[in-house]
């Protein structure tokens, strides 16, 4: 320590000095400044005289702000917590939450500072709880329990409501300092008169129950006989959170309640408290109609409220209704609200509608988002659109023709981040796996998506996806369009089979423009697969059909393109098929193509021997014996139960006929709005789809063609 | 309990920062860089508090941001603190301050850092909110201020 010399303190900067170099010094000066000043700082806080000591202080103060660290002061400020000035003590007391983590070795010489402090007046003794309750860590806390306890009987409440609050996080750090001493805390409460006091109290009780929730009888008696009682908007807040924490521990005391949450839900004007009651009443009252009304009645108001925080408030109530029907009674004002909400508020709207849609709301609440899609939440609108679609193997789905056609391609335009444009490729794989008729749309499907994509010449626009080819070691980057893109062609490709002339003639063309192959490099070799298997289909049949050399042409540009981007070879068997056409080399390529790839290669596995120890009868796939015993036991059952089940399709009967009623009304408003999409789909008579739930073999493979080219060999 | 209470100004600096859980000084800085970003998503017409989705600080806990002058004041909060009150806490620091520096602005922050943490401290303890009185604060800073005096 050493005293500034009189020529020094002419010099001396004060914090109002530096704020202002600061703010004057450029942006390329700033490091020397920090520099200088943290120099003089470290020089400062060592002088005799308190007022250096303290500006120096308040210059640590500015370089945190201004977001350098100061760390390396930890020393310095718990030196001058236990400095003899009060004002350098009260300094270094606020400033040592910048200094001091839980880590800190620091932390070992502050128990006595703080020791000693606590016996001084309720001025130092308030400002070293404050400190504690920002530093404390396991050590410090159990060395100053007692302390901190005793002062919870001090006369002053300032000091004894801190104390709780120190309180609390003692309790939490170490939950084996509760036994004993919480029995004391609640003695006290239950004499305590301070609304202050009895709030920290509360929140005590709250830390409590997160780390021994099995204390709650202790808290039953004071937070009913509060309840009863209390006037205080603010300590009625707390009391109703941690009742209904009670609740779920003692479901009894909801009992207890009803009486006391009515009389205060008519009573009270408080928006806060109002939100309180009826997200207790939501959550825990559903049983009590009286109650469960009046609190809907005030959850419409929230609902309808110009003010964004109450509307939010309003929708976080409507999370615990726990059945859709209950949701149904709000969806209108939902979706108003939606129109006119911020990000945040329309996320939880999302949130809430891919916990809640059905099959009664889907269609509304598809075109509903379709249409009201921004630029801010398009991404979580799509993902959360996805999400619902997908939801329990399309559970929620009932047309799934008018799914693919009529959604599936305004969602296609819509998606503008790779995430969703890779749950939109997960999305139609699984659909067109569940419902395998659905194939025969493919070209179409891909007309109304990818039509836009020649027109529109973006090769690399947006966010990419680095992918290397394993095979190929080839480097290549996709966009969330050509992610898209992959995935279409990759469908038409296994749609070929399916699809007439005319569909056909119109892929190639469209695969003609030369902007496709210059525009998706990336997806070169899937268009290459997809051109093999129109040329087999075609080629088989009709030799001559113009077809057969524009498709040739497409896969020598294609291979002149994969040559100057890759390193890959082109393969001695495609070149030959394109020059010599032999019918050895177009029956392979056809058997090749000819039906889906069965699990396992018999044909591979005459030419490749199989590991040993590897058992190829073995079926990988899920043991259909199993499965046929399950259906038959279930069958039995159901035998067993006849008139349970005619019950039953009664009642779906006579739901189906009241739901249609409504939604005809309904969707005479909607469809008016998809006309033009309308207008795209070809007419095609109406089939009836069914999504396949059960079965857990994709289709087209069936166990019994395996088990028949087993016994042949 | 409030689990972090922050005071930004506009540029993305941390006037005021107050951690009142154990964390690291590594991980408050990511916490804190994350929540300022946040800072850009409010507007004036859109809702104060959401949930943190994003896992930000814990996903059982929601964001309140509030927006006066050139200052954002973002208090992280569990399920125990009560959204609404937490947003009149913000009313009532702002108010104090205005008592405490006459028209407040950031600068006062700047040069009274002091006072400002002083008053945070008498608000809020170990997370909890132990008093919303602005009498009973301003009562009790000037006793602090008598104490200095008396030395």
């Amino acid at each position: 320590m050493f005293h500034l010399s009189q020529m020094d303190q002419i010099f001396l900067k004060s914090l109002a000095d530096v704020v202002r170099t600061s703010r004057t010094t450029s942006q390329y000066d700033k490091l020397t400044f920090t520099t200088q000043t943290i120099a003089d700082i470290k020089n400062e806080i060592q002088s005799r005289q308190e007022s250096v000591r303290y500006q120096a202080l308040l210059k640590l103060f500015f370089l945190a702000m201004e977001g350098n660290n100061i760390r390396w002061a930890e020393f310095q400020i718990i030196n001058l917590m236990g400095s003899g000035d009060f004002q350098l003590k009260l300094g270094a007391q606020l400033a040592a939450h910048l200094v001091i983590d839980s880590q800190s070795q620091g932390l070992i010489m502050v128990t006595n500072v703080f020791q000693k402090e606590f016996k001084n007046g309720h001025v130092e003794c308030s400002a070293t709880l404050s400190c504690l309750g920002t530093i404390a860590n396991k050590d410090l806390s159990d060395s100053l329990l007692p302390h901190v306890l005793k002062l919870t009987t001090n006369t002053k409440p300032l000091i004894r409501k801190k104390a709780i609050a120190v309180l609390s996080k003692i309790f939490t750090i170490n939950p084996l300092n509760i036994p004993g001493n919480l029995e004391m805390v609640i003695q006290q409460l239950q004499k305590e008169t301070n609304i202050s006091v009895l709030a920290c109290g509360i929140s005590l009780f709250c830390s409590v129950m997160k780390v021994a929730p099995k204390l709650y009888p202790l808290f039953l008696s004071i937070v009913y006989d509060q309840i009863s009682k209390q006037k205080s908007n603010w300590l009625l807040i707390k009391l109703v959170r941690i009742s209904n924490k009670l609740i779920s521990l003692e479901p009894r005391f909801q009992g207890k309640l009803i009486e006391h949450y009515t009389r205060l839900l008519n009573q009270t004007n408080s928006k806060s408290l109002q939100y309180e009651l009826i997200y207790s009443i939501m959550k825990y009252f559903k049983n009590h109609s009286q109650l469960y009304e009046s609190a809907g009645d005030i959850l419409k108001q929230f609902l309808n409220h110009q003010d964004p925080n109450l509307r939010c408030l309003g929708l976080e109530c409507l999370t615990h209704i726990s059945s859709s029907a209950g949701l149904m009674e709000f969806q209108e004002q939902i979706l108003e609200s939606f129109k006119k909400s911020d990000y945040f508020s329309k996320l939880q709207i999302l949130q809430l509608f891919k916990d809640f849609t059905n099959q009664q709301n889907f269609q509304t609440v598809i075109e509903f988002f379709i249409k009201y899609s921004d630029l801010e939440s398009n991404h979580k609108i799509i993902e959360s659109l996805i999400f619902i679609i997908m939801k329990d193997k399309f559970i929620n789905v009932d047309d799934p023709e008018k799914l693919l056609l009529m959604y599936i391609p305004v969602i296609a335009q819509k998606i503008d981040t790779i995430d969703n444009a890779i749950r939109f490729k997960e999305l139609l794989f699984e659909l067109l796996t569940r419902v395998p008729g659905l194939k025969v749309y493919s070209d179409q499907l891909c007309n109304q998506i990818l039509q836009t994509y020649a027109i529109q010449s973006d090769s690399l626009q947006g966010p990419t996806l680095n992918i290397v080819q394993r095979h190929t070691q080839l480097k290549y980057s996709l966009n969330h369009r050509e992610i898209i893109f992959k995935s279409l062609i990759m469908i038409v490709g296994e749609s070929v089979k399916l699809l007439k002339l005319e569909a056909l003639t119109n892929i190639i063309k469209f695969l003609e423009q030369l902007n496709i192959l210059n525009c998706y490099e990336s997806s070169l070799s899937d268009i290459d697969s997809l051109l093999f298997k129109i040329y087999i289909q075609i080629i088989k049949t009709d030799p001559s059909n113009d077809l057969i050399p524009q498709i040739e042409q497409l896969i020598k540009n294609i291979y002149i393109k994969l040559h100057n981007i890759s390193i890959v070879k082109i393969s001695f068997f495609y070149e030959s098929l394109i020059l010599n056409k032999t019918k050895d080399q177009l029956d392979q390529l056809y058997n090749l193509y000819a039906e889906d790839l069965p699990p396992i290669n018999l044909e591979a596995q005459k030419l490749i021997k199989p590991p040993e120890g590897l058992d190829i009868n073995l079926s990988f796939q899920i043991d259909i014996e199993e499965i046929e015993k399950i259906k038959n036991s279930n069958n039995d059952q159901l035998e067993q139960k006849p008139i349970i089940q005619q019950l039953q399709q009664i009642e779906s009967n006579q739901k189906e006929q009241e739901d249609q009623n409504t939604l005809i009304q309904k969707q005479g408003e909607n469809e008016e709005e998809l006309k033009p999409l309308n207008s795209k789909i070809d007419p095609i008579p109406k089939k009836i789809f069914t999504i396949n739930r059960d079965e857990e073999l994709p289709p087209g493979i069936n166990q019994n063609d395996i088990n028949k080219s087993k016994e042949e060999e | 309990m409030i689990k972090v209470f922050l005071i930004v100004n506009s540029s993305g600096k941390i006037r005021i920062r107050r951690f009142y859980d154990e964390v690291e000084f590594a991980r408050q800085q990511q916490i804190e860089q994350k929540l300022i970003q946040l800072t850009s998503k409010l507007s004036p017409n859109s809702c104060n508090f959401f949930k943190d989705l994003d896992g930000i600080y814990d996903k059982k806990c929601k964001i309140v941001m509030r927006f006066f002058g050139t200052l954002y004041f973002i208090a992280v909060i569990d399920e125990d603190e009560s959204e609404l009150g937490v947003l009149d806490l913000i009313q009532n620091i702002v108010d104090l301050m205005d008592k405490i520096f006459e028209n407040a602005c950031e600068l006062d922050v700047l040069y009274h850092p002091d006072k400002m943490n002083a008053l945070i401290d008498e608000i809020i303890v170990a997370g909890i909110v132990v008093e919303t009185n602005i009498m009973d604060i301003q009562e009790a800073l000037k006793q602090q201020e008598t104490q200095i005096k008396n030395k």
